[in-house]
């Protein structure tokens, strides 16, 4: 017990534990301080570097929002080109709304003075609840309400995790540190052109086969409704500063899989929450695109190359240009 | 609750320092309340398996202390083979027979209308009935005493640290320091902290870092190539490593900050220079209850080498069974018995090569250590793959589909810290400095050092979803 130890070795030993958590906060502190040194003086990587890259061009007229499916088919070249307007494309591989959220929300609080904001709708988005995936932007945990506040809700005791700076940098350290001392290219404006015929994976064609016979289940529904809720205030935000929101719906190659119920309700879903907060909403998919159904313009079934970029592109600016041209003549 | 998790963190922050607060007497109900409450939090009703599989011990136990006569006690050892049996069948391999069963039938064009059970495999059943098991086996054999206090003989059977993936203890010697009086030890708190810390490291910094890449290959073999392959089954060939030799390392930890030391279930497998030594090295708790509880008791190598061989196949056929309720873990188990056998029958002319070619020890031994490896990489195929059609076009792929591999650079520079970090600590174990006493030889600094660095590893490197330890599906 306890108290069959000499009371001094337990103060030695009580003495000891406090210095030794003294020595772990105030290294925490300083890795924190190291690490976010190192992560001002990166603009590339998608474990934070790409951030830095948005908020670099955060007064870009046209900034386009999304995951791969924002990244690597919205051709800055041609919305620049066509809208002779300055486009920003800081779609990142795999994040959904809460990054697209939290990035808004680092942009706008730093004074973004963008007209048009794009976001390209990933379907699956509504149904995935994977708040994880945008964990770099912990960095910003002390700076950004929105940021704390989604964080926080990312876990249990998340709150008190981010209490320690290093954490903060779980699991983007490395890529920091890689892209720091070798940037790696980040395409045009954030635009990555992939130059490649299409490829079929087993894989995409197993999981595009399963979610089309997929029902939805009331648990999506709860996904759905807290996801729709995030697109609503993305928004929201964005019109209060007078920028117009463009949904946007890319083409898939369905090579015989058709649209399951799940995809079909997630459209019916964004075209309801875009109408209701004046938003444009876009289906540049097959059904409006024809050409888009061609095999030549894509890389796999879910993402376009670079030649169904440029296609993809110029449908996307010319319904905004119609739009734009609407807008103004109602004025 | 999982280890790598701060609620575990936290419930046994709360467990140690009440053990310690707590009057002796009374500290076994601390341990069990604390245990049982650890298993609910996976599963409230399956609890009732636990106690149930402790009431039918504890009545054995108590019965066979009191029979003498011979039968009397056979009949009692079965009675407790069947309960904890049965329940391991039902639960985890009922359907696996049945669906089998369904298959021969269907290939010889008969009906087999039994239904699947709709249940969750309980967490840990295969650990805890092999750990009660032993009780009642070595009670049977009279080489233990019975215990009479159900309170500790509950405990024994669901002490949190290693209750739901070993290491499988015996009574012999958990037992007695379940009931031995233990007072605070700042040196082994430490150590059990640091061991705690390493095996954090192990399992959040390797392996569930490797765990994203092995899954992205073998949940999607038809795409990927005989170099892919053989990159994944490398970095599954330490992932299950650093997950299971990980969570030993904190249950061992955890137990020792509660003045219990448990078992050591792995000693640097992948440094074993044939598959004999491999199995004195890996899960050393299974390996030990195999030979203790089957391998020997079917005749060991006691009856003619025909038999012995025999033996071996069955004690590993089973081992692999054990493991999971598919053909993939028969297989696997068989390769492993073939293996032994093999490494039995050419014992001879083994050595009589050696001699002819006079192979300086020390390159023999990297060269054995590097067959060993590659052998168990070839069975971890058959273990991870999720069909045994996925894994014969793994092993096929490998042999001959290579070509440009896929990888991501990123991870892999996680994954290699990581790994550098964990084969230095290995050679330095196998130089004579096991990690359980390495603490209390060094100066308080060199502590703090290695303290700090697993801490910000852990926090900078770690995998932050918390993954489940493969072995829990066991």
């Amino acid at each position: 017990m306890l108290s069959r130890i000499c009371p001094s070795t337990l103060n030695r030993q009580l003495v000891f534990a406090l210095v030794f958590l003294a020595g772990l906060v105030a290294l925490d502190r300083s890795i924190g301080l190291v690490l976010r040194s190192a992560y001002e003086r990166i603009s590339t990587g998608d474990a934070g570097g790409q951030i830095n890259a948005a908020v670099q061009h955060k007064d870009a007229d046209v900034l386009v929002f999304g995951s791969s499916l924002a990244r690597y088919h919205v051709d800055t070249r041609v919305v620049s080109k066509s809208l002779d307007r300055q486009c920003f494309n800081a779609g990142c591989d795999g994040q959904d709304i809460y990054y697209a959220r939290m990035l808004q929300s680092l942009l706008f609080s730093r004074g973004c003075e963008s007209k048009h904001i794009v976001y390209v709708l990933d379907w699956s988005d509504l149904y995935r609840d994977d708040l994880a995936r945008a964990k770099m932007f912990a960095i910003f945990f002390d700076e950004d309400p929105i940021v704390r506040d989604m964080l926080v809700n990312s876990g249990p005791f998340e709150r008190l995790k981010l209490q320690s700076h290093a954490y903060r940098f779980n699991s983007v350290a490395v890529s920091i540190f890689r892209h720091l001392i070798a940037p790696k290219g980040e395409g045009i404006d954030g635009y990555v052109p992939v130059d490649a015929e299409y490829f079929s994976s087993a894989k995409q064609t197993l999981e595009m086969t399963q979610h089309a016979m997929a029902a939805v289940t009331a648990e999506d529904r709860a996904i759905m409704a807290e996801k729709l809720d995030i697109y609503a205030d993305f928004i929201r935000a964005a019109r209060g500063l007078d920028i117009q929101v463009v949904f946007a719906v890319g083409p898939t190659f369905r090579d015989g899989v058709e649209m399951g119920p799940k995809e079909s309700l997630a459209y019916e879903a964004f075209q309801h929450v875009a109408e209701q907060q004046d938003a444009l909403f876009l289906r540049l998919d097959a059904s409006a695109v024809p050409e888009l159904a061609d095999r030549k313009y894509f890389r796999d079934r879910r993402h376009l190359n670079s030649d169904g970029a440029d296609l993809f592109t110029r449908r996307l600016v010319e319904a905004i240009r119609s739009f734009d041209s609407r807008t103004t003549t109602s004025q | 609750m999982l280890f790598n998790s701060l609620q575990f963190v936290f419930f046994l922050t709360a467990v140690s320092l009440l053990f310690y607060v707590c009057p002796h007497r009374l500290r076994w109900l601390l341990l069990l309340v604390a245990s049982y409450t650890f298993y609910m939090c996976w599963n409230v009703f399956y609890i009732v398996l636990i106690i149930a599989s402790t009431i039918t011990d504890y009545t054995v136990g108590l019965l066979l202390g009191r029979t003498k006569g011979a039968t009397a006690r056979r009949a009692l050892l079965v009675t407790s083979l069947a309960m904890n049996l049965g329940m391991l069948f039902v639960f985890k391999y009922w359907n696996f027979f049945n669906e089998s069963a369904a298959d021969i039938c269907a290939y010889l064009g008969l009906s087999w209308q039994v239904p699947a059970l709709q249940v969750l495999l309980p967490v840990g059943i295969s650990f805890y009935t092999f750990q009660t098991l032993s009780y009642t086996i070595d009670l049977y054999r009279g080489k233990l005493k019975t215990e009479t206090h159900f309170g500790r003989f509950a405990l024994f059977v669901s002490f949190f640290p290693q209750l739901v993936a070993g290491p499988i203890e015996r009574a012999g010697r958990l037992l007695p320091q379940l009931s031995r009086r233990t007072t605070f030890d700042p040196g082994r708190a430490t150590s059990g902290l640091l061991l705690i810390l390493w095996g954090l490291f192990k399992k959040v910094v390797i392996a569930d870092r490797l765990a994203i890449y092995v899954d992205a290959v073998y949940s999607n073999v038809p795409d990927h190539n005989g170099t892919t392959y053989l990159l994944a089954t490398y970095a599954f060939a330490f992932q299950i490593y650093c997950d299971f030799s990980g969570y030993s390392d904190i249950a061992i930890g955890s137990a020792r900050l509660l003045g219990v030391n448990l078992m050591k279930n792995f000693n640097s497998p992948y440094f074993a220079r044939n598959m004999q030594d491999f199995w004195h090295r890996w899960h050393i708790s299974l390996s030990t209850w195999l030979r203790d509880y089957l391998y020997i008791p079917l005749g060991g190598n006691r009856h003619g080498v025909n038999r012995m061989f025999i033996n071996l196949m069955i004690t590993m056929l089973l081992g692999g069974l054990w493991h999971g309720s598919s053909w993939n873990f028969v297989l696997w188990g068989a390769l492993h018995g073939v293996a032994l056998a093999f490494l039995k029958a050419t014992e001879n002319l083994r050595e009589g090569f050696y001699s002819v070619t006079r192979i300086p020890e020390n390159i023999r031994s990297v060269l054995q250590m590097i067959v060993t490896f590659h052998f168990v990489c070839l069975t971890w195929v058959f273990f991870r793959a999720d069909t045994l059609g996925d894994s014969l076009i793994i092993v096929r792929g490998t042999l001959s589909n290579w070509g440009a591999p896929f990888i991501d650079p990123l991870l892999l520079a996680h994954a290699a810290l990581g790994l550098v970090t964990l084969l230095t600590v290995e050679a330095l174990q196998a130089r004579g400095e096991p990690l359980g006493p390495w603490p209390r030889k060094q100066p308080m600094l060199t502590r703090w050092a290695a303290s700090y660095l697993l801490i910000f590893a852990i926090l900078l490197l770690g995998v932050e979803n918390g993954v489940q330890f493969i072995y829990f599906q066991f």
